[in-house]
């Protein structure tokens, strides 16, 4: 195996990549580029494939993420307004996002799903067009592409009707739930191939929430018995296209992932804030990458921020089974130094 | 086993579609209404603890009240006006700035399952809205505040202490996502429950210290 020692020139001026329209409605601007050894994407991959890093993949740098707001769902879930399958989304300052509307549902009751629900068209829209305007322009191929679809199984049923009954037709409802699990799966796949043939992601991200702050929201067993098989679907449908899967998945899990890797998913990006993800990445590190985020406070000093890095590198990153799902410094105008410090450290870490 | 015992065990499994005839032919062999919503309640505090210890998760749990509330669809009518079965009214609504009601309403129905005649303010309530919804229910011995956001915990603050401004003797109980036990006592709430389980224990105990 090839080894790359660091060089300093590697974080010279570079210039920066162009910014990318956004994921889930944030802004986006233009971001640090490094003269690396090898290309984003390559290293990018490299962690997926199991293979060696040449420094802590961070999509904040590496990566074009998509959310094409040409999704309806997409769209309402940043803005608010009307979803693919007609959800009513209120925009929330606060979060920054779109919720469903307090006191709206779409779907009577989960029995009702074949004669209430419209499925959208996804030939309806000019995917070509879109990529051709807002993203060929911007996106560079140095980077991995990532596909983000938000809405999963689960939380669509709970959005078109509440959490509550969901939660019910989990256990009261499995043929009905089953059922239509099966067709949202295909649409799910179609949704994939575009990603695939008009936007080239390599990678997936699927969102499907399954926990709260204290618990799964279900237990491993109906995990096993209603999602699983549905997952087991998308993710081979990824894999068939080439592509690898991420699952965005909140709330503490770390029951379900043996659950998540019989699944298919190569990667989870989880809640930092919900879970021990030190302990599930020794436990399960080596058979599911995980995807965290780091933000550098505001009043952090410059070595916090080094101390910072170190404590991710040494041990979420020690098993080279760790990427940064997103990075920050909230002290805005030290972002470049900071992710410049971020890819020299995990630089000569991953190359000792 | 005995018809009260088909009944605890049919709610405590969640047999929503079972519970209504089980009931109907436990009052049919004699047993008291009060008896029998006694033991639902009692299914339900086994729920609520089995939950909060993680034994089961909350499907499970909703099954169960749903299965409870329609026991209690059968008993309405044979226990009209016996407000004995009541533990009083509680008042709960998320608060302002914050439009979750997840939570909220997985609360409002163990609390209900535990006894309370639950008033739902919905989401995104002043705190003003809390007092007066205080004032205008009859026998109200507890008020919930739920908070999701960081964001809104000082929205949650201000609840408490509007409420506890108004009627300094009203149990207040808050909970959600960000908040603890710490943060509860800090704001001068009188309880905090982790989970909707534990909620309808903290809230007995609450009304009844």
């Amino acid at each position: 195996m090839t080894k790359y020692q660091f060089d300093e020139k590697e974080v010279r001026d570079m210039g920066m990549y162009a910014a990318v329209p956004g994921m889930y409605g944030l802004p986006s601007g233009p971001v640090r580029k490094f003269d690396t050894p090898i290309t984003p994407k390559e290293n990018f991959l490299r962690i997926y494939r199991g293979e060696k890093l040449v420094w802590l993949p961070n999509m904040a740098t590496d990566c074009n993420m998509l959310q094409p707001e040409v999704m309806p769902d997409a769209y309402a879930r940043n803005h608010g307004g009307i979803d693919w399958f007609g959800i009513e989304w209120e925009y929330e300052s606060l979060t920054n996002a779109a919720m469903v509307k307090p006191g709206t549902r779409r779907l009577s009751d989960i029995t009702k799903w074949r004669e209430e629900l419209i499925w959208p068209v996804l030939n309806a829209i000019d995917w070509e067009k879109d990529y051709k305007e807002n993203y060929e322009p911007v996106i560079d191929s140095d980077r991995v592409t990532m596909f983000a679809i938000v809405n999963g199984l689960f939380e669509r049923t709970a959005d078109l009707t509440n959490f509550a009954d969901t939660f019910c037709y989990l256990l009261e409802e499995p043929e009905e739930l089953t059922a239509f699990f099966d067709k949202l799966v295909d649409f799910h796949i179609d949704l994939i191939k575009i990603a695939k043939k008009y936007y080239h992601a390599d990678i997936i991200t699927f969102h499907d929430d399954m926990g709260s702050q204290k618990n799964s929201f279900m237990s491993p067993e109906t995990f096993k018995n209603m999602m699983m098989p549905h997952y087991k679907k998308i993710t081979s449908a990824v894999h068939d296209l080439g592509m690898f899967i991420n699952y965005h998945s909140c709330g503490s899990v770390g029951n379900l992932l043996p659950y998540f890797i019989e699944s298919g998913f190569d990667s989870w990006e989880g809640q930092d804030s919900a879970n021990n993800k030190v302990e599930l990445m020794n436990q399960y590190g080596d058979q599911l990458i995980q995807a965290g985020m780091i933000f550098f406070p505001e009043d952090a000093t410059d070595e916090q921020v080094d101390e910072m890095i170190d404590e991710a590198l040494e041990t979420l990153g020690k098993k080279e089974r760790f990427f940064l799902a997103y990075s920050s410094d909230m002290k805005i105008e030290r972002n470049y130094h900071s992710m410049g410090r971020l890819y020299e450290k995990s630089r000569k870490f991953y190359n000792q | 086993m005995s018809k009260i015992e088909d009944v605890k065990v049919l709610v405590e499994t969640g047999k929503s579609k079972k519970v209504a005839a089980a009931v109907q032919e436990a009052l049919d062999a004699g047993d008291k209404a009060q008896d029998i919503l006694d033991a639902m309640i009692a299914s339900m505090g086994v729920v609520g603890d089995k939950f909060s210890t993680g034994e089961i998760f909350v499907p499970e749990m909703l099954i169960a009240a749903k299965a409870m509330s329609k026991g209690v669809e059968v008993l309405k009518p044979v226990m009209a006006g016996d407000i004995s079965t009541s533990l009083g009214t509680c008042i709960m609504g998320t608060v302002a700035g914050d439009l979750h009601d997840i939570g909220k309403n997985l609360v409002i129905m163990m609390l209900e399952s535990s006894g309370f005649d639950m008033v739902d303010l919905g989401v995104d309530v002043p705190a003003e809205k809390f007092v007066e919804a205080v004032k205008e229910n009859d026998n109200v011995v507890l008020v919930a505040c739920s908070g999701l956001l960081t964001t809104t915990m000082p929205a949650l603050k201000e609840a408490v202490q509007t409420i506890k401004a108004a009627y300094p003797e009203m149990k207040v109980i808050v909970g959600g996502a960000p908040v603890t036990q710490e943060y509860a006592d800090e704001i001068g709430a009188d309880g905090y429950a982790p989970d909707a389980g534990s909620a309808a224990t903290k809230a007995k105990e609450m009304i009844s210290a």
